[in-house]
């Protein structure tokens, strides 16, 4: 035992517990699906929408419960009734409840069919696939018959038209429109660790440059990022001036000549490059052209009144739930007050 | 409480194992995120990016050599024996075991059997193309329906010396946390034992790394 007291006398000061309580909280929602992280993880969770509570008889969803073992996506409604009042409860609907989130777990969506893709500005996707999609997600274009370019790139949901197309939010005009059919997934996840790589699209000939990224970047001024610009063909990526040169972010969201926000503006002069150039869909395999965060630029943060460890190697994982919004769903409608608790139990039994 | 020592035995070893996982694991997905990325295009399986050659190889390893990475591996001297060969000092490349069968077909490929001294071998390793060995693990990274047909990718990290790096934020990388049963309730009976870690990796210079990524054939 004498190792064991030794071990006991060493770990005596340890404040590390297992947590089983509660957590609680509040938020307004903005009618759509709303992620509540919770590193303690949750067993339970009941939310209560205020505002419909206080409204007399509407005959909507007003207290949702969920207990881990029930359906992912569904949950337990208490639907206030027209007239009495009196709640009834019953099961959500399929996909429109709560969902257990843990970053950690990389799995794209579904293959959903797409019919085409067009040579627009943006390009728009041509699929009655949308309703898993929300603006800003990331999505997976792939096996495309056409436009095979932009195959195994992620890119940023633009406006959707529901059962009818979106567009592909941050991606110049493609020469050639993708004649025939394809696919894409939903990417729900972003990498791991920030910041992350990511992949340009576009990039001006200007005096600071602007450079356009497929998904939604999350970089910061002062910043420092390095350049990859492959050389694909004569034409392709074109500016192959900027392949392994560093450069300090001086800006961010500035439009691009596309009037495309996902930007970052550089440090970088680049009016006597060779015109960006994105491959065509004849064009050999490639390697994307990429910004890759390198460090900070200490210097450039302090002058923009910028945290000057913004390049920091971040985890940015987490686990907890995601309600999503709707009358008949946990988060609610626009402007309605949500009140949440999720609970923690020192053992779950489910048989 | 007769048994709890084996019992707590076996479980140190169990969430040790886990701990150092877990470590690998938090590794790989910093690289994954921000590693400068290179498609292989010289394999024949007609997807982007396409199975592993020789070619693809020799191109990252020559990225890092014009960057000034240095080998992280020594070469390893010819000997008087049958069927071995000496092997080049090397870059250190981390893949997934999937990618074993793809290596064995390569053009140039030797495997670790055939190295002159056994000595020199690491435990994970599978084998050397030109200047990278292979070391592959059940954790490596894929990333799912990942290419332009929608195929799994397999990433592989080729990395120079020093290229990255685990940061200990509290002067401890990870920390094994063993509370005995009389913290736990008033009868004494349960006993709680997990880990915590303070460390993070990061990428030291962009320059020595290459996420080179393929499919299989």
């Amino acid at each position: 035992m004498a190792h064991r007291n030794a071990l006991h006398a060493e770990l005596k000061e340890e404040t590390m517990v297992e947590f089983t309580g509660t957590n609680q909280g509040r938020f307004t929602s903005t009618g759509t699906a709303t992620t509540i992280a919770l590193r303690s993880d949750l067993d339970y969770m009941w939310v209560l929408n205020e505002s419909q509570t206080y409204q007399a008889g509407l005959g909507q969803g007003v207290q949702y419960y969920w207990q881990r073992g029930m359906n992912q996506g569904q949950g337990v409604i208490y639907t206030k009734t027209a007239v009495t009042d009196a709640l009834v409860p019953g099961q959500i609907a399929a996909n429109e409840g709560f969902y257990l989130i843990d970053t950690s777990v990389n799995l794209p969506g579904p293959s959903l069919a797409l019919t085409g893709i067009t040579n627009g500005v943006p390009p728009v996707v041509n699929t009655a696939n949308t309703a898993a999609l929300n603006p800003g997600d990331i999505v997976r274009i792939y096996n495309t018959v056409g436009a095979q370019q932009l195959g195994g790139l992620d890119f940023t949901v633009g406006t959707i038209v529901p059962t009818t197309s979106f567009t592909l939010a941050y991606m110049q005009g493609i020469a050639n429109a993708n004649p025939g059919a394809g696919t894409f997934r939903r990417i729900p996840y972003n990498p791991l660790y920030y910041p992350t790589r990511r992949y340009i699209t576009n990039i001006s000939q200007a005096t600071n440059a602007i450079v356009t990224l497929s998904v939604t970047h999350g970089f910061t001024v002062g910043q420092q990022i390095s350049f990859v610009v492959p050389t694909v063909t004569s034409l392709a990526f074109g500016m192959t001036e900027l392949d392994g040169t560093e450069a300090t972010i001086v800006a961010i969201g500035q439009a691009d000549v596309n009037g495309f926000t996902n930007t970052i503006t550089v440090d970088v002069d680049t009016t006597g490059f060779t015109a960006f150039a994105f491959p065509l869909t004849t064009d050999p395999g490639f390697t994307p052209a990429q910004v890759i965060p390198v460090g900070e630029s200490t210097a450039t943060a302090l002058t923009y009144g910028q945290n000057i460890l913004a390049d920091a190697t971040t985890n940015t994982g987490y686990i907890g739930i995601q309600l999503m919004a709707g009358a008949a769903s946990p988060a609610g409608s626009q402007g309605d007050v949500i009140y949440w608790v999720a609970g923690k139990s020192v053992n779950v039994y489910n048989v | 409480m007769q048994n709890q020592d084996p019992v707590l035995n076996e479980t140190a070893e169990l969430l040790g194992l886990s701990l150092r996982m877990t470590e690998d694991q938090l590794t790989r997905d910093m690289m994954s995120a921000t590693a400068t990325m290179y498609n292989c295009t010289g394999g024949g399986n007609g997807d982007l990016p396409t199975n592993l050659s020789l070619s693809d190889i020799d191109e990252v390893t020559s990225a890092l050599l014009t960057n000034d990475a240095w080998m992280v591996l020594d070469t390893i001297g010819g000997e008087d024996k049958f069927g071995t060969g000496p092997v080049r000092d090397a870059y250190l490349a981390l893949g997934h075991t999937r990618l074993s069968k793809d290596l064995n077909n390569l053009n140039g490929f030797i495997s670790k059997w055939n190295y002159p001294n056994d000595n020199r071998v690491l435990r994970s390793e599978w084998g050397t193309v030109n200047n990278t060995r292979f070391m592959l693990s059940s954790v490596g990274a894929v990333a799912p329906n990942a290419s332009a047909l929608g195929n799994d990718v397999y990433t592989i990290f080729v990395q120079g010396m020093e290229s990255l790096a685990c940061i200990e934020q509290d002067n401890y990388s990870a920390r094994f946390l063993y509370r005995p049963p009389v913290f736990s309730d008033p009868l004494f009976q349960n006993i709680t034992i997990g880990y915590v870690f303070a460390e993070v990796p990061r990428i030291l210079n962009d320059l020595w790394l290459t996420a080179m990524r393929c499919t299989l054939n």
